[in-house]
C-alpha cells in the first residue's frame, strides 16, 4: 500500500517519544472512582398524544409543598410560572443549579434533597457531630425504602428483555430508570394506557404509583461527597401546547422532574437538553447525548436519567494489575485484571452460576454473577433461577462465607438500544400512543489500577452444592453479568460484558 | 534486573539475556505483536523472534532503551508477517486500519517519493511529532506504533473513542500537510 513506508517510517521515531507514550497517563477524574455508571432513558412523543391537555400554558402551578430546609426529603417543588411579558420564580430554599437559558425555560423545577457531607474518616480521628449528622441523613434517606413494595416481578420480566442480545455485546439496563419512565409515562397517558401501565408496575391506583416511585426515587438518593446516586427526570414540552399544571405538579412533587418549555427542533432547545443530560449523567455519555435531538414534529419528550459513582470499599492496589485473556464471543482479547487476594469474602451459587460481591464505600456493592462454563449469558437470563437470584440475593439459599481472590477485568462498556420493540414485547403497546422513539443509552466504567498474578481455577458449582474448598479463585474471564445494587440493595442497574 | 545489566548479558553471550528479556519485556512485546496479527500463535512467534533478532544484534548495537529497542523489533517483524498474510487476504486488525488511515496522509494523485529512506522520513516525522501537543502525539504514537485500538486508546486516556478518532483525524491531516511542505510527496 502507498502507506507502507509511512508505516515503516514510524516505527522509527525516536525513542524517546516512544518511551513518553509508554507511559501510563495521569487518570482523570471519573476513573479514580472504581464505580462509574450514568444512563438515560428517552421517550419522544410525536403529535397526537397531547396527554397533558385542556389547560392553557398560563401558568398557576400548585407551589404547596414548595419548601424545603437541609434534610427535608418530601415533596420539594421549585416551580416558575411563565407568561407572555415576565417570568417570576417562586423560590424554594434551595435550587438545582442549571444553566441560566434552561432556568428560563422552566415551568416547573426540581429541587433535590441536600444532605449532610460524609465526614473524612482518619482512624479514630474524626468529627463526632458531623458523623452523625451525616448518618442521620442516611437513614433518613434509606426509610424510603419501607416506601417501596417488592419489585420482583417487574425485574424478572425487564431485565431479559431488555438484556438478552444475540450479537454478544457489551449491555447495560438501569431497572429503576426503567421504572421511573413508565411511572412518569403513566402519569401523562390517557386512561387505558394508564391502567395498563398501573397493572405492569403493580400498583393498584395512580396514587399508589406516586408514594412507590417517590419511595424509590429517595431511597436509592445520594449525594454525600461519598456516594452519588442521583435519578433525574425531565419533560420537555412544546411552545404553546396545552398542558395540565396538576400533572406537572405532580411530576415534580413525587418524581423530582423538571419541566421546560420551549421551541421543538430550534437549535437553542435542543443544546438545552443536551446540556441538561450531559449535567445528570456526569458527561459520561456525550457521545449518545450528542445524538439526541427533538424534531420539529416532537410534541412532548420524556427523559429521565440515572447516575452513580461509588468507590471500592477495598481498593485494588496498584501493583496487581496484569495483562490476562478475556475469552470473548468472538476470540480472546488481552485486558487489564484487577486481583484482590485472600479477601474474607462470600460465594453465591445456583444450578448455572456462581457469584460473589465486592463491597461499595459506605454503601452499595457490586455483584458479579459467572455463568458456569458450558452456559452462555443469555440462557443465564431467561433462567428463573438466576434471575430470583438478582432481586434477593442476601436470603438466597446457597451461599456461604469463604476466603476468595477475585480478578475482575478493568470494564468500560457502553450500550444503546431503543426499547420500543422491547416494550411492546412486555405487553405495553397500548400505552405507547404515538412515542415515535425511545431509547435507553448507558455506560458502565468499573476501574482501579492494581494487582498480583493469579492461576485460572474454573469454578463449578454441580447442581446447588456447595464449594468444598475453603479459598476460592474467582476468576472473571469469560462474559459475566454484574448487578449493581444501591445501599438499600435495589438494582441500579445489571449489564452484561462480553467485551471489557 | 536492570536494562544495563541484560545488555551486558547480551554482549557477553550469556542465554541469561533471553530469560531476563521474557520475563520484563515479553509481555510488552507480545500485546504490540497481537495488536497487529491478532492471532495467539502468531503473536508468540514473533515475540520469540524478536529475542533472536536482539541476540543476533547485541552487539553490535547496545541500546539506551531496552523497552523500545525490543518493541521496534517486534513492531518490524509482526509488520512483516502481516503484509505477508494480507498479499493473500485482507483480514482485519489494527495494523490494517491504521493502514487505511494513514493512506489519509498521502494524497490521492502522489505517492512518497523513492529517494526519500525510511530513516530520513523517520526523522521528519519525530520532529513532527515533538512539536505537538504531548497527548496527541502520545495518542498517535499508541495508534500508528503500538497499534492499539481505538477503545483501548479511550480507556487509556478517559476520553470517549469520538473522541480520540477526532483528534487521530487532525493529527494525520498535520502530519499530510507537514509532510507536503517538505517535499516528501511527489
Amino acid at each position: 500500500m502507498r502507506s507502507d513506508k509511512l508505516q515503516d517510517a514510524i516505527g522509527m521515531v525516536d525513542e524517546e517519544l516512544i518511551v513518553a507514550a509508554d507511559k501510563k497517563p495521569n487518570i482523570l477524574f471519573k476513573f479514580r472512582w472504581v464505580a462509574v455508571v450514568a444512563a438515560m432513558l428517552v421517550i419522544a412523543i410525536g403529535i397526537g398524544v397531547v396527554t397533558l391537555p385542556d389547560v392553557p400554558m398560563t401558568g398557576e402551578v400548585d407551589n404547596t409543598t414548595a419548601t424545603t430546609t437541609r434534610g427535608t426529603t418530601s415533596g420539594t417543588v421549585q416551580t416558575t410560572t411563565q407568561s407572555t411579558t415576565q417570568t417570576t420564580t417562586q423560590s424554594t430554599t434551595i435550587k438545582v443549579e442549571l444553566p441560566t437559558a434552561l432556568s428560563s425555560h422552566a415551568i416547573s423545577e426540581a429541587v433535590y434533597p441536600t444532605m449532610a457531607k460524609y465526614p473524612q474518616v482518619d482512624g479514630y480521628n474524626y468529627d463526632s457531630e458531623k458523623y452523625e449528622l451525616w448518618q442521620a441523613d442516611r437513614k433518613k434517606q434509606s426509610a424510603y425504602k419501607n416506601a417501596v413494595g417488592n419489585l420482583d416481578e417487574f425485574y424478572k420480566k425487564t431485565i431479559p428483555e431488555f438484556l438478552i442480545d444475540n450479537k454478544n455485546e457489551n449491555r447495560v439496563y438501569s431497572p429503576l430508570n426503567m421504572y421511573m419512565a413508565l411511572s412518569m409515562l403513566a402519569e401523562i397517558n390517557n386512561n387505558k394506557g394508564r391502567d395498563k401501565l398501573l397493572d405492569f408496575l403493580q400498583v393498584d391506583s395512580i396514587q399508589s404509583l406516586r408514594t412507590q416511585a417517590h419511595g424509590i426515587w429517595n431511597a436509592n438518593y445520594c449525594d454525600d461527597g461519598a456516594v452519588t446516586s442521583i435519578l433525574g427526570s425531565s419533560l420537555w414540552l412544546r411552545d404553546g401546547v396545552s398542558y395540565n399544571k396538576e400533572v406537572i405538579n405532580n411530576l415534580t412533587k413525587y418524581y423530582y422532574a423538571s419541566s421546560y418549555s420551549g421551541k421543538m427542533g430550534s437549535t437553542e432547545y435542543n443544546n438545552m437538553l443536551k446540556n441538561w443530560l450531559n449535567k445528570q449523567t456526569g458527561g459520561l455519555l456525550q457521545d449518545q447525548v450528542e445524538d439526541t435531538e427533538l424534531s420539529e414534529e416532537t410534541i412532548m419528550a420524556l427523559l429521565t436519567t440515572v447516575y452513580f459513582t461509588a468507590k471500592w470499599d477495598k481498593v485494588f492496589y496498584d501493583d496487581r494489575i496484569t495483562q490476562k485473556l478475556f475469552h470473548t464471543p468472538s476470540g480472546d482479547e488481552f485486558c487489564e485484571f484487577m486481583h484482590e487476594t485472600n479477601n474474607t469474602g462470600r460465594i453465591y451459587w445456583g444450578e448455572k452460576f456462581s457469584s460473589t460481591t465486592k463491597g461499595l464505600k459506605e454503601g452499595g456493592e457490586v455483584v458479579f454473577i459467572l455463568p458456569d462454563e458450558n452456559v452462555s449469558v443469555n440462557e443465564l437470563l431467561k433462567d428463573e433461577e438466576t434471575l430470583s437470584f438478582i432481586s434477593s440475593k442476601d436470603t438466597w439459599d446457597n451461599q456461604k462465607g469463604i476466603t476468595v481472590n477475585l480478578s475482575v477485568p478493568k470494564f468500560d462498556i457502553q450500550s444503546n438500544y431503543d426499547i420500543i420493540k422491547g416494550m411492546k414485547n412486555l405487553g405495553l403497546a397500548d400505552c405507547l400512543g404515538m412515542v415515535s422513539s425511545a431509547s435507553h443509552s448507558s455506560r458502565v466504567v468499573a476501574d482501579k489500577e492494581g494487582v498480583v498474578a493469579t492461576s485460572f481455577i474454573p469454578i463449578y458449582f454441580p447442581l446447588s452444592a456447595p464449594p468444598l474448598k475453603d479459598k476460592i479463585d474467582f476468576v472473571l474471564d469469560r462474559p459475566f453479568i454484574f448487578v449493581i445494587n444501591s445501599s438499600v440493595g435495589m438494582p441500579l442497574f445489571v449489564g452484561v460484558v462480553n467485551n471489557p | 534486573m536492570d536494562d544495563a545489566r541484560i545488555v551486558e548479558l547480551y554482549w557477553q553471550r550469556d542465554e541469561a539475556a533471553i530469560t531476563e528479556t521474557q520475563t520484563k519485556y515479553g509481555h510488552y512485546c507480545y500485546c504490540i505483536a497481537y495488536n497487529i496479527l491478532k492471532n495467539n500463535e502468531d503473536a508468540k512467534e514473533c515475540e520469540n523472534n524478536t529475542y533472536l533478532d536482539a541476540w543476533n544484534s547485541m552487539p553490535p548495537n547496545k541500546p539506551a532503551i531496552l523497552s523500545s529497542f525490543l518493541g521496534m523489533i517486534t513492531r518490524r517483524i509482526s509488520l512483516d508477517k502481516f503484509r505477508k498474510s494480507m498479499s493473500k487476504k485482507r483480514g482485519g486488525g489494527e495494523a490494517e486500519l491504521s493502514l487505511d488511515e494513514l493512506e489519509w496522509c498521502v494524497p490521492s494523485d502522489k505517492s512518497i517519493d523513492d529517494e526519500m529512506d525510511s530513516e530520513n522520513l523517520a526523522k521528519l516525522i519525530s520532529s513532527f511529532l515533538k512539536d505537538l501537543p504531548k497527548t496527541e502525539c502520545n495518542v498517535f504514537l499508541r495508534r500508528y506504533w503500538h497499534f492499539d485500538s481505538i477503545k483501548d486508546i479511550s480507556k487509556r486516556y478517559g476520553y470517549t473513542q469520538s473522541k480520540v478518532k477526532m483528534m487521530l483525524k487532525r493529527t494525520r491531516e498535520k502530519l499530510a500537510n507537514y509532510l507536503e511542505k517538505e517535499g516528501v510527496f511527489i
